[in-house]
């Protein structure tokens, strides 16, 4: 009998496994709360989390340790010591800094597709009006314009809002502004009537079309940006992502603010001009050479970055007033973007067409300073003003080290994109502006 | 049971099923099992033949109730009963008339004339109705009303099985054999033995069987019996001694087999002897040279550390290479992916250290997917098994060791160099290359010995103390092992004297920290209780726990701003330098031993199994547990100490202004697996088993960290500091698995074997939700005669297949939660994470393993050879993703494809066998072929850290630029840069792994086995090293090949090759060496003496570990060193040496 009721309870113990087999999905469910899924993302809550994780890259992108603004001022007058590498623009595609995580190609790309993604999926699902929608628009297009304005021709631009992933081919400086104006386009419609977004967006249209050389469509849209009206990359300290890495790598003697540099650089340090304000230098405690120069500008890791505003737009509307022979418009947006920072006289015309470019461009180099505008500026002095390369970007011997500045005039596209098959190496021409 | 005599007359046969009726009835309880033998027999005959005392009736629900006399007032109450002319009638009514009790009976049933012969004057009711109603087949019905009903007693349920008993003993000896196994062959009954050898098996179905029985060491042994129904058959074994293999046990995932049934080699540990007579001071120790293809891998001689262990090779380049661990069929976790977030002055402490070698009985190595498929998705690197210690029934056996040890760093560590040149400034250099293009001039050459030098070597005689105690033994029905054991060491590394006295003038105190004036050190405390029951039986139910408390306190080593070696080999011998920094690197003793790490453990494993056999033919399990691991990384520095100059110099992001990181981490792993087991006779010649269950494991890990820096004096909180981080991180698995395995045997002979699992894993892509592992397998004994020349054969060969789980999150597109910062504050946003991979699938190995085991000259030389063939397709490749695509960097996809092979051979001989003398030898030797055959369309080769995984060379292989030639162009002795050619391309140097080892195990056993000497010599070849030892001193410019004249010139070479023209290949080295890793000297004293110490026996032991290395090639101080013990990060830098060890140990049993 006993061995009857064994079989049974054995049954019975085989059902229940059964049963408990049969729920197995519950069973396999981890729980990783580590990681969002796209299915936590699909309502307003989660829109606004992906808003705010894309800006947030974006910041990152340009004011991180390793962001457009530090590197592409290296690259140029406006940053020396620190990496050597770009700093004498030789940069390698394989170099650690284009390569690691905080890599800002990465993060320019995370924040593009970032921003695309979520301006499409919640067009429908923000409420009527919200300017976000344009906002992420308009900053989609600023990561173009950032691309076109640093980095070579021939940067790809991947989808991973499909599936699977769509590989983008090389893409020309020209067609990465044009590509900025749709996205502008887009978000010029889509601002609900919020001043700081249509602002903005005016502005990088501005921006843009200056790129593309349409000067006068470039002042035509920035007309209506008040002076005042700045857009600002916000910094926290803590939480440690969202750091002033301008303020603090500057502070810990990474970079110095050059005077003079490689010849044809700007006197940021000896002009003793206030949009500019540094210390008085001293030798470096890297490296016991370099006058180390700190920019004052800030004054915590917190501090925020006026990244797009009116001065800008004012400056805009001087470039093209001077390209329709226009000098006293010239002269006066010119002075009414330096009437913001008070104590700096009115500028005069310099007299000569080439005096009048340089002032042009020393302005804004002055009131743009380590904004990430720097190295598109350099490069339209060679493509829109007919500037040679060895006359606008730091030549000759380095400052240490006995090597020399050398022939590269963009930023490379990192090796690791010759994953994607439509890449090729030669794709990038580093030495066309 | 088994103290019962073993007589097979058919009165006593059913004696002890009846014990447990008859013994409540006579109100003796668990008393009589004290009374002797013969005594009790009679007693419980007579409860047999008595009445029963029951509650309620017949009709109730239920039915009536049997109760114990002496719980009953009535029954106890006493009576005087002296008739003359008694019959049953009379009594009962001389009873009644004295304690009002009325008696209701049927006279056909009671007969009460029947005349009794009972005089009594007081007696209890119960005794005296006992002897009434004697063998009259009737029961006593107690009523709640006095009344008391005389009812029929039932027949008894049929017995229609037999038993079978014996005893097991030496054959040599005659002793009894506890813990040797028997089982009946078809059918899945077994019993082990007790103290004195006895077994039992009951509920046996009638018929003619094959019973064995053995034990590890002795020869099995097979009795044909007929079991007859309600009889006790006997069947006793005489072990005979033997090294022969065949016949021992081995653990699968389905039960227990014998090593002849299975088709793949497994290696097995017998941990208890070598624990008594090696120096093993963790169960790494153990592993290290025992088992052919099971390669462990030091990270340096840090007391605390851990090593790797890696089975048959590398098996993967992007998930972890650790083999599983199951301690009592637990699935235990606590190594991969979960190492310590910083590394400041260690490598990696291992899960295998957890356990305490005093209480493990064995060690199997499952080693590869031919073995390891019922294991499943996680089981490709191989399955270490753990068993623990299990008490046997008899008597207590008391078990106290305590031992006593020294450490010592054995290394000669390099010098540095400084070359002063000419002129009034004594810190002005002159390397040599200089001097030779003219650029200066050598006027005197400085050293400085830092590592070395009596005042400022960092090492002195560290210390570790033992002591335990363990109590073994119980009953047939439930037996225990309980133990206890503290353990302590202090590594070699301390505060140089130099730089203590410094500390205490920059402190102005005469007292430092114990923890910074030795900062190395370990206190581990671990306890186990393991209980097995035999309720009934074909019911076994065992559970086992075990907890360690190890705290370890960690010195600054490595490479790392504030390491003692790294420091030294940074330093510089500049006059300058010294009297800045003492001649220490970045920063120098006094100063970075204020940062104290430590790791605390806290590790509970627990199990439970349940064996119960419904059916003769039937067996079933169950095994639960729990694997509870909590550790803590703790690193703290006070404000105003730590290392002074890594902020400045950039080695770190935190100053002298206090901080403190917690970094706590909870891995906590369920196992649930319950099969059944079906044993059949098909024919008389074949036999069947088949075997199916379900596995389910559950492995979560939670890691919290949290750090601040800008502490106020005196205090080390996380609450105290001005800047706060914090983060958090899960990794959760989970795998849900079935098998069915189908064995068929011929003869004894030949088995062959089929199974397959199917998994299910939380980690595939959605398109893949289940895996498949099938496997094949045969065994076929050619021989087992036991005698001869060749006294036994066997021949094997299996296939199968098992995987490595893809990372959890890895399968699917993923957000990662960031803080973004915008008007208004800072919010949780998202950013675009992990680009998954749908198809995502494990990692799957499939292995051929093909193999003979032979036992010579009468199992006195036992030998065997297994060939391997092991490849991993659908292997996990990180795909490189382009930046364009936003996301992560990299996507898993199944794309490579890996390969080893190898040939493993093992031999075990017992050279002299005399009654005063027996020499006993073991070889295990190895050779490994590991290659990445592809990656998959574009990938480009996988670059490491001095490592490079390039298809058609082994996985992380060592690949570095090399020096072509060079030639002292000039003849002055003086090699420069440009007399220098090297290779423009890395190319392959050599395996970071060896790809051949070869132990000699020995042991000479005098004086009748009372003195035993061990040794071990441990040999590995094959792979090189990236030595940075020596290669550091150049970099700062301080190495004698940099400055000193009399370097070769293939020394000066290679260094200005490497510091100026960054070529490290000729600092990639042979690592290739022989390790005296074990000597041993064991004495077993006298009975008369251990009675001295009213002991049983009494063992010392003297031993030593790390005795001597020799290198070939190798130009530091420990080829086995890997800074970071990571596969794919091969440094051999910095780290310190295997510490020479000696242990003097006392072990008394009682």
């Amino acid at each position: 009998m006993w061995q009857m009721r064994g079989i049974r309870r054995g049954i019975g113990f085989a059902v229940t496994l059964a049963i408990g087999a049969c729920s197995k999905n519950d069973i396999l469910t981890p729980d990783l709360p580590d990681f969002v899924f796209p299915e936590d993302l699909e309502d307003v809550t989660g829109g606004t989390a992906v808003y705010a994780g894309a800006v947030s890259d974006l910041v990152v992108a340009m004011t991180g340790s390793s962001g457009v603004v530090l590197y592409s001022g290296l690259f140029t007058d406006e940053l020396f010591n620190g990496s050597r590498d770009w700093d004498i623009r030789n940069v390698s595609p394989d170099n650690s800094r284009l390569e690691e995580g905080s890599s800002p190609v990465l993060l320019l790309h995370r924040a593009r597709n970032s921003f695309e993604i979520a301006a499409r999926k919640y067009a429908s699902i923000f409420p009527a009006n919200d300017p976000r929608i344009g906002e992420m628009w308009a900053l989609a297009g600023m990561t173009y314009i950032v691309f076109g304005e640093n980095w070579c021709s021939g940067m790809p631009f991947s989808d991973r809002s499909v599936e699977p992933p769509v590989y983008g081919g090389p893409t020309t400086t020209a067609v990465m502004f044009q590509t900025a104006l749709e996205r502008l386009t887009t978000a010029a419609t889509l601002t609900g009537g919020n001043a700081r977004i249509t602002n903005l967006v005016a502005v990088l249209r501005g921006r843009a079309l200056l790129n593309a050389g349409q000067f006068a469509e470039a002042a035509q849209a920035v007309a209506n940006v008040p002076t005042n009206f700045s857009y600002d990359f916000l910094h926290a300290n803590p939480p440690a992502r969202q750091l002033n890495h301008i303020y603090l790598q500057n502070q810990r003697e990474e970079y110095s603010v050059p005077n003079r540099e490689g010849v044809n650089g700007l006197d940021f340090v000896t002009a003793a001009d206030r949009r500019v304000p540094v210390s008085t230098p001293r030798p470096s405690a890297s490296d016991g050479v370099t006058p180390q120069v700190f920019f004052l500008k800030y004054t915590s890791a917190a501090d925020p970055v006026s990244m797009v505003n009116g001065i800008e737009a004012r400056l805009i509307q001087a470039e093209a007033a001077l390209r329709a022979s226009d000098l006293a418009g010239w002269l006066g947006r010119l002075n009414e973007a330096r009437g913001t920072v008070a104590g700096l006289a009115p500028l005069t015309d310099p007299g000569s067409a080439t005096a009048r470019v340089d002032l042009m461009f020393r302005e804004r180099a002055f009131s743009l300073f380590l904004t990430g505008h720097r190295l598109g500026d350099l490069r339209r002095l060679v493509r829109q003003y007919g500037r040679s390369a060895e006359s606008v970007y730091p030549v000759g011997p380095y400052h240490k080290g006995g090597v020399q500045y050398g022939q590269q005039v963009t930023l490379q596209v990192p090796k690791i994109e010759e994953n994607n098959p439509s890449f090729h190496p030669g794709d990038c021409k580093v030495t066309t502006p | 049971m088994s103290r019962f005599p073993t007589a097979t007359h058919a009165v006593q046969k059913t004696v002890a099923r009846r014990v447990r009726h008859a013994l409540p009835r006579l109100g003796l309880g668990l008393a009589l099992l004290a009374i002797p033998g013969t005594v009790r027999a009679q007693a419980l005959a007579l409860a047999e033949r008595g009445p029963r005392f029951l509650v309620g009736s017949v009709g109730e629900r239920g039915g009536p109730i049997e109760i114990d006399a002496s719980s009953s007032v009535v029954l106890r109450r006493v009576v005087s009963l002296r008739l003359a002319h008694a019959t049953v009638g009379r009594l009962l009514e001389a009873i009644s008339r004295q304690t009002g009790l009325r008696f209701f009976y049927s006279r056909d049933l009671v007969a009460p004339d029947r005349p009794v012969t009972l005089q009594a004057d007081s007696i209890t009711v119960a005794s005296a109705l006992v002897a009434i109603l004697m063998d009259s087949g009737v029961d006593v019905m107690l009523s709640r009303s006095s009344r008391v009903a005389l009812v029929k007693r039932p027949a008894p349920p049929p017995v229609d099985t037999g038993t079978v008993v014996g005893r097991v003993t030496d054959r040599r000896a005659g002793t009894g054999l506890v813990g040797a196994t028997v089982w009946i062959d078809g059918t899945s009954r077994s019993a082990t033995t007790d103290a004195d050898g006895r077994y039992h098996l009951g509920g046996v179905a009638p018929g003619s069987y094959t019973v064995r029985a053995r034990r590890i060491g002795y020869a099995y042994q097979r009795l044909d019996v007929m079991v007859v129904a309600n009889q006790q058959t006997a069947a006793d074994f005489a072990l005979a001694i033997s090294t022969t293999q065949l016949d021992s046990l081995v653990t699968t995932v389905t039960g227990e087999r014998l090593r002849r049934e299975v088709g793949h080699s497994v290696g097995r540990i017998e941990a208890t002897q070598l624990v008594e007579t090696a120096p093993v001071t963790s169960l790494t120790d153990l592993l290290t040279g025992r088992v052919g293809g099971v390669t462990v891998l030091s990270s340096g001689g840090t007391s605390g550390q851990g090593p790797r262990v890696r089975i048959r090779g590398l098996n993967s380049f992007s998930l972890p290479n650790e083999p599983l661990l199951y301690v009592d069929g637990v699935l235990v976790g606590g190594d991969a992916g979960v190492g310590s977030t910083f590394y400041w002055g260690f490598g990696r402490v291992s899960k295998l250290n957890d356990l305490n070698p005093e209480e493990i009985e064995s060690i199997e190595i499952v080693k590869g997917p031919s073995a390891a498929t019922l294991y499943g998705t996680q089981a490709a690197n191989g399955v270490i098994r753990v068993t623990t210690k299990r008490g046997q029934a008899g008597a207590p056996l008391w078990r106290l060791w305590t031992e006593g040890g020294v450490l010592d760093d054995p290394a000669t560590y390099p010098k540095l160099y400084f070359s002063q040149a000419t002129g009034t400034d004594p810190n002005a250099e002159c390397q040599l290359a200089l001097q030779s293009l003219g650029a200066c001039q050598v006027a005197r050459l400085h050293t400085l010995d830092l590592l070395n030098a009596d005042s400022t070597r960092p090492f002195t005689l560290g210390f570790r103390s033992q002591l335990g105690a363990s109590i073994a033994g119980g009953t047939p029905l439930i037996r225990f092992f309980a133990s206890a054991e503290t353990e302590l060491e202090t590594g070699p590394i301390k505060l140089p004297d130099v730089e203590a006295d410094f500390l205490r003038r920059e402190r102005g105190t005469a007292t430092l920290p114990g923890e910074q004036l030795r900062s190395n050190h370990f206190n581990k405390h671990s306890f186990r209780l393991n209980l097995a029951a035999s309720p009934r039986h074909n019911i076994d139910a065992s559970f086992s726990s075990g907890f360690v408390v190890n705290n370890i306190r960690f010195p600054q080593m490595a490479n790392n701003a504030g390491g003692f070696i790294q420091n030294a080999l940074a330093g510089s011998a500049k006059p300058a330098a010294y009297v800045a920094r003492g001649g220490w690197g970045i920063s120098r003793p006094a100063d970075f031993v204020g940062t104290v790490t430590y790791r605390k453990t806290d590790h509970l494993i627990n199990s439970g199994t349940i064996n119960w056999r419904p059916v003769s033919w039937l067996g079933t399990r169950g095994t639960f547990g729990l694997d509870y691991l909590v550790f803590a990384d703790d690193q703290n520095t006070l404000r105003g100490q730590g290392c002074r100059n890594c902020l400045r110099e950039g080695f770190s992001t935190i100053d002298r202004d206090g901080f403190r990181t917690v970094d706590r981490t909870t891995n906590v792993i369920y196992t649930a697996d319950v099969g059944a087991t079906a044993q059949f006779g098909l024919t008389k010649r074949i036999t069947s088993k088949t075997a199916a269950g379900v596995q389910y494991t559950h492995n979560n890990l939670n890691r919290v960290t949290a750090s601040a820096t800008q502490l106020p004096p005196g205090t080390l909180t996380l609450s105290a500091g001005t800047n706060k981080l914090l983060s958090e991180f899960t990794r959760d698995v989970i795998t849900l698995g079935s098998y069915v395995e189908q064995q068929l045997g011929l003869d004894d002979r030949l088995f062959v074997t089929g199974a397959l699992r199917i998994d299910e894993n939380s980690s595939f892509g959605r398109n893949n939700r289940a895996a498949y592992y099938p496997k094949v397998s045969g065994s076929w004994v050619a021989s087992d005669a036991g005698s001869g020349i060749l006294s036994s054969l066997r021949f094997r060969a299996a296939l199968g297949v098992s995987g490595i789980t893809p990372a959890p999150q890895t399968a699917r597109t993923l957000f990662s939660a960031v803080t973004a910062t915008l008007p208004g504050g800072n919010v949780p946003g998202v950013t675009l994470g992990g680009l998954g991979d749908a198809n995502l699938k494990p990692e799957r190995s499939r292995e051929i393993e093909l193999g003979l085991d032979a036992g010579l000259f009468g199992g006195r030389l036992n030998a065997e050879l297994t060939f391997y063939d092991r490849r991993a397709t659908d292997a996990l490749v990180a795909r490189t993703l382009p930046y364009s695509l936003g996301g992560v960097r990299t996507r898993l996809e199944n794309i490579g494809t890996l390969l080893n092979r190898g040939l493993e051979v093992s031999l075990s001989a017992r050279v002299i066998e005399r009654r005063a003398l027996t020499w006993d030898v073991q070889l295990e030797a190895s050779g490994n072929r590991n290659r990445l055959v592809s990656l998959g369309a574009g990938i480009p080769p996988g670059v490491g850290t001095g490592t490079r995984n390039q298809p058609g060379y082994p996985l992380f292989g060592l690949w570095e630029r090399t020096v072509d030639s060079y030639s002292d162009a000039n003849g002055d002795g003086i090699i420069t840069p440009s007399e220098i050619a090297v290779s423009n391309d890395p190319v392959f140097l050599g395996s970071s792994l060896p790809t051949r080892s070869l132990t000699l195990n020995t042991s000479v056993s005098l004086f009748r086995s009372r003195l035993r000497v061990g040794a071990q010599l441990d040999y590995r070849g094959g792979h090189r090293t990236f030595d940075q030892n020596n290669l550091r001193p150049c970099q700062s410019g301080s190495c004698r090949e940099l400055n000193d004249p009399s370097a070769s010139l293939e020394d000066q070479a290679n260094a200005l090759a490497a510091v100026v023209l960054d070529v490290y290949g000729p600092y990639v080295e042979n690592a290739e060496h022989i390790r005296f890793r074990e000597l041993s000297l064991s004495y077993a004293a006298s009975e008369g003496f251990a009675k001295l110490l009213r002991a049983r026996s009494l063992n010392v032991t003297l031993s030593a570990r790390n005795v001597a290395l020799w290198t070939f090639g190798f130009k530091s101080w420990d080829p086995d060193n890997n800074m970071l013990a990571q596969d794919n990060t091969n440094l051999n830098f910095a780290t310190q040496a295997q510490p020479v060890i000696g242990i003097l140990r006392l072990t008394l049993t009682y």
